[in-house]
């Protein structure tokens, strides 16, 4: 059940809605925990126990960290200041291991799930090229939809607890309903607690600003998703499985399509599923803030995927960079480096942690290992060569903050990009070479030229619509860019802006949507991971 | 940077959604006031009354354009006539549209092995016997289930004969859960089936009148006379590959729509057979006991060509179009004389051959389909 499928509209969120305004508002929340519970059974069978064993663990674990915290305040009263660092002391230790042990049941079902073969392969790859004469089977494990997503989320609840950021959850059907929220049970946005749970638990009446922003919203994701995203994806799968047959020009239109292609999907899929929480009156984080505008890669992070992002800087960086070894090596690079070098080196290798765990997140393949470090190293490089660029920008007496130079930031950032949604797209790190060794050397304008380019499953109709989506999706970006957003304006604007562009999109996904009996279903990129 | 940057977006974001919850939190509280308003403020409570309906009286507009609209596209995009060019997917599954009303008195219904086994025009010559082949690669059964439909709209057959190899499809039951929904919102929603229609139409297409006039001359059936020998001489139903799917269970949601189908032949008075033809792809022991378990269940004739070879003494060395899957034009001779015959001795089938008008023409095409078959094999000899 895809979120673009007959089934998820007509035959679930729909029931599910008008369960929700048919209850009474105190009860409301019971009906999204039991279309949540329904949506994870449908989606994994039996697998969706993973996420109640998550759910369930983080409960106890951050009921147990509340207590004791509780327990701790209680008891310093009346103790002297050694005796109370004593029993904080203490109290932390004991914390850290329920910490420890939520962290293990959650993100060891994923590990085991994800990367067992991974591990394995790694290993029998080493014992191929020892010749050591043994190799371990792999595992046929599935894995659930939605695991990575809900295992972060989880995570972040108790370490937030741990934290004192905010008491834990006493209700565990209130807390299974805010990790297998259906919205964004296979997606995204990853939430958090405080800002998530509150919208979850009270119950909202009907509104028709929320109902109008929340159907426009999933139609303009559809619009992405079904209108550009599933158009494009025949050509990229295409020319990235049998590279080999295409010359530069079809393997650059193919790199561009790709990219088209994941963010229409991602970010079409994570409209669809806000626009669906919207209509409930539950309004879920932004994941996307124009991400082709950034200027630099690390920029393009920041805007794309926002809560992977923020996630990992809450619960991965700042951990890291706070730990005993970081501090230790912090301390010893401003002994013994310049004063350059020993703001950038501890940073860098906290960075390096984020990156790794980034990329490996994205799938268990050396590849995506490698995509996670391909941003790693271009942030790195940046930053050290930074004084250089400094230097030649105040010798040249170029404006770097001019309209050109932005220009040419947002247009490198672009290729960037590229470059790394190809890797990501490439079935292996060495197709991946190829692809971009070919798309500079194996220089052929004939598939343009012969009209071959349009049999390859997008045909020069898709070229169009795709060209008409992305100026349109372009125009969007650009207004909100400057703080003027179309989609809220349609909502909350005359009737006669209103209905014309609701009425427009609607017709648009239903004509130009690429679905229908010649049309494959492209199940949505990021649900995979 | 990036943290302190990101902190001040993540600050501002917040602001905007915490401003946004408060405004809508203040236009809740209102509207409670209003709702519950005491008796102090009937003019308040009146006018909140009147906003409503004017709120729902939007609504209902609203829908009722949208309603206007979507016959309006559905026509546009509809095919204008039963061929590929002008916007009908399988244009020779869909021939019968242009068949003389109440002309067609065998229906055969299936995926490629019918339109590969059955020869209507064999058994016209045969028998006087007027059939049609309305069968689509890899069809699913509710799509079964609607061209039935269809065609009864303009037909009166006597007897349906459904090829059961539709029956098992090599899907799972996910897939075929979703397919089985699309197919039916397609066939409920013409617009979601011909919606695409818009990349071949020209201008003029778009709201010109529908019209069927494209004629099958075969009746539907793939005229192949071309021979790839099965690579062991006998096809033995353990052979196939569909152990790794379901083996004699038939998926729910192709049972529910093989029930439909079947209370649609018994609400018209059809007489329905179920025929099933032997290929390496799906055939097994357990799915032709399953049909036959299904058969007797609903006192359903079933003609099985797999069990029992000697219906029709299918050669698998010469009878077969690519090596065991489907059956070219001979094969198919062979399945349409029995089928004939079973269905001249057991059912009330009148003998077209009277009319003057109608033999003509399926005589005419009777003659071709010889002739296509004698030029095709040329064309292979050379």
């Amino acid at each position: 059940m895809t979120y673009t499928s007959y089934l998820y509209f007509f035959g679930f969120a729909i029931i599910v809605y008008v369960m929700y305004l048919l209850f009474p508002i105190k009860h409301r929340w019971k009906v999204l925990l039991a279309g949540s519970c329904l949506f994870s059974i449908i989606l994994d069978g039996f697998l969706s126990l993973c996420l109640f064993v998550t759910a369930f663990s983080s409960y106890f674990c951050a009921l147990q960290l509340t207590k004791m915290q509780d327990d701790f305040n209680s008891a310093k009263k009346g103790l002297s200041k050694d005796e109370k660092k004593e029993l904080k002391n203490k109290v932390t230790k004991q914390k850290k291991t329920v910490v420890a042990a939520a962290v293990i049941i959650s993100l060891g079902i994923l590990i085991v799930l994800k990367y067992t073969n991974f591990f394995l392969g790694t290993i029998n790859g080493i014992s191929a090229f020892f010749r050591a004469g043994f190799e371990i089977p792999l595992v046929g494990f599935v894995l659930p939809l939605g695991i990575s997503y809900y295992t972060l989320q989880a995570i972040g609840y108790v370490v937030d607890t741990y934290r004192g950021k905010y008491r834990a959850e006493t209700n565990p059907a209130k807390l299974l309903l805010f990790v297998s929220f259906f919205p964004q049970m296979t997606e995204g946005p990853i939430g958090r607690y405080d800002k998530l749970m509150p919208q979850l638990e009270q119950g909202h009446r009907y509104n028709n600003e929320d109902f109008t922003a929340g159907i426009t919203l999933i139609f303009w994701g559809l619009f992405k998703k079904l209108v550009i995203s599933d158009r494009a994806s025949y050509i990229a799968t295409d020319v990235f499985s049998d590279y080999n047959k295409y010359g530069s020009f079809v393997i650059i239109l193919a790199m561009i399509c790709y990219t088209i292609q994941l963010y229409t999907d991602f970010s079409g899929c994570i409209d669809i599923m806000s626009g669906t929480a919207r209509i409930f009156g539950i309004r879920l984080e932004p994941n996307f803030r124009q991400p082709f505008f950034s200027k630099s890669v690390g920029e393009f992070w920041r805007r794309w995927h926002i809560t992977l992002g923020t996630w990992f800087k809450d619960y991965v960086f700042y951990p890291v960079s706070l730990s005993k070894p970081f501090m230790k090596l912090s301390k010893a690079s401003q002994n013994h480096m310049s004063k350059f070098m020993a703001s950038i080196v501890p940073s860098s290798c906290a960075l390096f942690v984020v990156w790794l765990g980034t990329g490996l997140w994205h799938g268990a393949d050396i590849k995506y290992v490698l995509y996670g470090l391909y941003y790693f190293l271009i942030m790195i490089l940046g930053t050290l060569f930074e004084p250089v660029f400094v230097k030649m920008f105040s010798k040249s007496k170029i404006d770097r903050r001019g309209r050109l130079m932005n220009s040419w930031a947002v247009l490198r950032t672009l290729l960037l990009v590229n470059m790394g949604m190809t890797m990501f797209k490439a079935n292996t790190i060495g197709d991946f070479g190829a692809i971009i060794w070919r798309s500079f050397t194996n220089f052929s304008m004939n598939d343009l030229m012969y009209g071959t380019l349009f049999e390859r499953g997008t045909d020069r109709h898709d070229f169009v619509v795709i060209a008409i989506g992305v100026i349109i999706m372009f125009i969007v970006a650009v207004l909100k860019e400057k703080g003027r957003d179309p989609l809220k304006s349609v909502s909350t604007g005359r009737i006669y802006i209103k209905w014309p562009v609701m009425i427009g999109l609607i017709l648009a996904v239903l004509v130009l949507g690429a679905f229908g009996p010649h049309y494959g279903v492209v199940d949505n990129i990021y649900a995979q991971f | 940077m990036k943290n302190k940057d990101s902190e001040n977006i993540n600050k501002a974001e917040e602001k905007n959604i915490s401003e946004e919850t408060k405004k809508e939190t203040d236009e809740m509280n209102e509207n409670d006031e209003g709702l519950s308003g005491t008796e102090n403020k009937p003019e308040k409570k009146r006018s909140k009354a009147f906003v409503y309906a004017g709120k729902f009286f939007r609504g209902l507009c609203f829908f009722l354009i949208l309603a206007l609209l979507l016959p309006i596209l559905t026509y546009m995009f509809h095919p204008k006539n039963n061929t590929v060019e002008d916007g009908m997917k399988d244009q020779n599954a869909h021939g019968f549209y242009a068949e003389p009303a109440n002309t067609i008195d065998t229906v055969i219904i299936g995926n490629s092995e019918a339109y590969s086994s059955f020869s209507p025009l064999e058994m016209w010559h045969s028998h006087g016997m007027t059939s049609y082949v309305s069968a689509q690669g890899a069809i699913l059964m509710s799509e079964a289930y609607y061209i039935l439909k269809e065609i009864l709209k303009n037909q009166t057959p006597s007897v349906v004969v459904f090829e059961t190899d539709v029956l098992f499809p090599l899907k799972s039951d996910d897939t075929l859960r979703d397919r089985t929904l699309n197919n039916v919102m397609e066939n409920e929603m013409p617009l979601f089936k011909y919606h695409d229609n818009w990349k071949i139409f020209k201008m003029g297409q778009f709201f010109a009148p529908i019209k069927y006039t494209w004629q099958s001359f075969s009746r539907g059936q793939m005229v192949d006379p071309s021979t790839v020998p099965l690579e062991t001489p006998e096809l033995r139903l353990e052979d196939g590959k569909n152990e790794e799917y379901k083996n004699g269970v038939i998926s729910p949601y192709i049972m529910m729509y093989l029930n439909k189908f079947v209370d649609l032949c018994r609400e018209k008075n059809i007489e329905l057979i179920l025929v099933t033809i032997p290929n390496t792809l799906t055939s097994s022991k357990e799915n032709h006991e399953a049909v036959h378990k299904y058969a007797e269940e609903k006192h359903i004739p079933h003609i099985d060509f797999g069990t029992h070879p000697e219906y029709a003494n299918i050669d698998w060395t010469m009878d077969t179009r690519d090596g065991g899957v489907h059956l070219n034009t001979f094969g198919a001779k062979k399945i349409s004389d029995y089928l004939g015959n079973y269905i001249k001795d057991h059912y009330d089938i009148p003998d077209r051959r009277n009319n003057k008008v109608l033999a003509k023409r399926w005589n005419n095409d009777y003659k071709k389909y010889q002739g296509y078959i004698r030029y095709k094999l040329k064309a292979l000899e050379e």
